[in-house]
């Protein structure tokens, strides 16, 4: 299933379980600015290990399964830029029904049939992460309101995986 | 009457296609005023990106185009600095240069067919509902589109955007257990298009027809033309690519930020059924027998069966790589002809001011890229004109003739078959300069 609730912080996807491990799937494009939050996550955090196995999935989320499905994690989290109408650099638990069908581009497969698959195959809960982006227009680097976002995560998942 | 009614209908946002644009139609006594697919992305500017710089780096810029017809870009992109340069690529870099753009047809089309297509067909408002409906079928898109990234990256490093295609032929060369690893998966990916052919066959596509000229590339050998050949046309015009202006014959249209062509007639037409109906002689026996289960026969000039017509090139296009990988087995790869050229630095490729047309059919028809170079290989001038510009005008045309034959319809059912049938062309509106809304102005 695909998991999201009132009571959970985000802060709580990244503590450690009892048994198993933390996927987080990174998504994004670099080049379309703010969008590139999710692999720049990704790349920031040092060295993923222990509970917490990080993998950027860039623009081709879909090729990502196996490998999650071979982790066998006991609870999934995609990190990805979302436009829920917030400010810039909030960063919230998205809920199933608010993620669009329509994809992000026609060419790439919807992040939701991605994350049906993912529950359906490692059998564990999906959550979205969802920072608001301030611009995908193309271009390099992320605005710095998404920066101390992106950081904010980045620092939070560091201090986990020490745990 | 009913077919006397105003009609207006504004679609804005259609989804299933790359970019955006606007469909308007504007009905007024049962008389159609106006007609328009409105292109409103701003131009790019990748012509100008190129100015200046080296015509061995081009094809990295230009693959940027495009994320889905990248390995497209790359090569038109080659193939115009070779031309320019002087340069004939080996046999085996034309073998694995059409490999390559096997593998892009194959991930595009199947695309086209299942995200984009499909849901129409099966009566739900996108993909996504398929998964709870149609998980097999959902599944199974998702395997034949991973595989296709997953052999892209074998071939050319990278699941899209090719690093390893160079001017002169390829950085790295496939050793013999990427070919059996290719070999494998190719063959591998049969019974998913067996399956992919029984859920198209199933569904019925809209009927409707307008005679239109059909654009793409054609040639005297025996060969399914996709890289080399001359441009011709369904009304009997061929000439050499180095001719391409004179086959696109672009125009400025006020309502749209993409260019139109027209070539013997007020449009023409690229892409898989151009294809088909140029060189359907050409296609793989099985391709051809698909095609004679689906009904179709060139001239088939029922719009709506582009996607027909790129389910029977997939079929041709996967039995064709895995007959180029198992020759490239048999004959063994020449790795020699690694070409680590980079920026020509070390003046590998001999260097001469010249002009280039590269002419390359990717998925949604006949690309072009054109670059004037100096003579330190310095890109003086580009043009790069897309299959998505050449068919805006044509979509103009067949809604033209469309909206009339189904005024009696309502509103919903004729936005719905206006929208299926620009999603049949399968517009790259991004590339063309981006998304979709359809207007109707009172019937």
């Amino acid at each position: 299933m695909i998991t999201t609730t009132d009571d959970i912080s985000w802060r709580d996807l990244f503590e450690p379980q009892e048994i198993g491990t933390t996927f987080v799937l990174t998504v994004g494009n670099l080049f379309r600015s703010d969008d590139g939050v999710g692999p720049f996550i990704a790349k920031h955090v040092p060295h993923p290990r222990g509970h917490i196995r990080i993998l950027d999935a860039g623009d081709k989320p879909e090729n990502c399964i196996d490998r999650a499905t071979e982790l066998k994690p006991v609870r999934s989290v995609i990190i990805d830029a979302a436009d829920f109408g917030g400010r810039p650099g909030e960063i919230r638990l998205i809920p199933e029904e608010a993620i669009p069908d329509t994809m992000l581009s026609t060419h790439t497969f919807p992040l939701r049939i991605i994350a049906k698959i993912l529950a359906e195959d490692t059998g564990s809960p999906v959550f979205f992460l969802g920072i608001q982006p301030k611009t995908m227009d193309f271009g390099e680097g992320l605005s710095p309101e998404i920066r101390s976002a992106a950081d904010e995560i980045v620092r939070m998942l560091s201090a986990k995986i020490q745990l | 009457m009913m077919n006397k009614r105003n009609v207006q209908i504004n679609v804005e946002y259609l989804t299933r296609v790359e970019g955006h644009g606007n469909i308007v139609i504007d009905v007024k006594e049962g008389t159609l005023q106006t007609c328009r697919l409105d292109v409103v992305e701003s131009p790019r500017f990748f012509e100008g990106i190129l100015r200046g710089r080296s015509v061995f780096e081009a094809q990295h810029i230009t693959s940027r185009i495009c994320g889905i017809c990248a390995c497209g870009h790359t090569l038109a992109s080659i193939q115009a600095a070779e031309d320019a340069l002087g340069i004939t690529p080996t046999a085996q870099t034309l073998k694995l240069r059409k490999l390559l753009l096997h593998l892009e047809f194959l991930d595009s089309h199947i695309l086209h067919i299942y995200l984009l297509v499909a849901p129409d067909l099966l009566g739900v408002k996108s993909f996504v509902p398929l998964i709870d409906t149609h998980g097999k079928v959902v599944r199974r898109a998702l395997r034949l589109k991973k595989t296709c990234n997953d052999l892209c990256d074998i071939l050319v490093g990278r699941h899209v955007h090719p690093i390893s295609a160079v001017v002169g032929g390829f950085t790295k060369l496939p050793s013999e257990k990427d070919l059996e690893t290719m070999l494998n998966m190719l063959v591998g990916m049969r019974p998913d298009m067996e399956a992919t052919v029984e859920l198209i066959a199933a569904l019925k596509f809209p009927e409707f027809e307008r005679d239109t000229e059909y654009v793409g590339l054609v040639s005297d050998d025996g060969e399914y033309p996709l890289l080399t050949g001359d441009l011709a046309s369904t009304d009997g015009v061929r000439k050499s690519k180095s001719e391409y202006r004179s086959i696109t014959n672009e125009f400025t249209v006020p309502h749209s930020s993409a260019k139109h062509t027209k070539l013997s007639r007020e449009s023409y037409a690229v892409g898989s059924l151009a294809r088909f109906n140029l060189n359907y002689e050409k296609l793989h026996p099985k391709a051809k027998e698909l095609a004679r289960a689906l009904g179709m026969q060139p001239k088939c000039i029922n719009p709506y069966l582009n996607t027909a017509a790129q389910l029977i090139e997939s079929i041709h296009c996967l039995e064709d790589a895995i007959a180029i990988v198992e020759g490239l087995q048999q004959d063994g790869i020449a790795h020699d002809e690694v070409m680590l050229v980079g920026l020509n630095e070390q003046g590998r490729i001999p260097v001469k001011a010249g002009n280039g047309v590269g002419a390359v059919e990717v998925p949604r028809g006949v690309l072009f890229h054109n670059y004037e170079i100096d003579g330190q290989g310095v890109i003086k001038n580009a043009n790069c004109i897309i299959p998505t510009n050449q068919n805006l005008n044509n979509i103009e045309h067949d809604m033209e003739k469309l909206v009339p034959e189904i005024l009696l319809k309502d509103d919903e059912q004729i936005t719905l078959a206006l929208e299926m049938l620009v999603r049949a062309y399968d517009p790259c509106i991004s590339c063309s300069t981006h998304f979709l809304d359809v207007r109707f102005v009172n019937r």
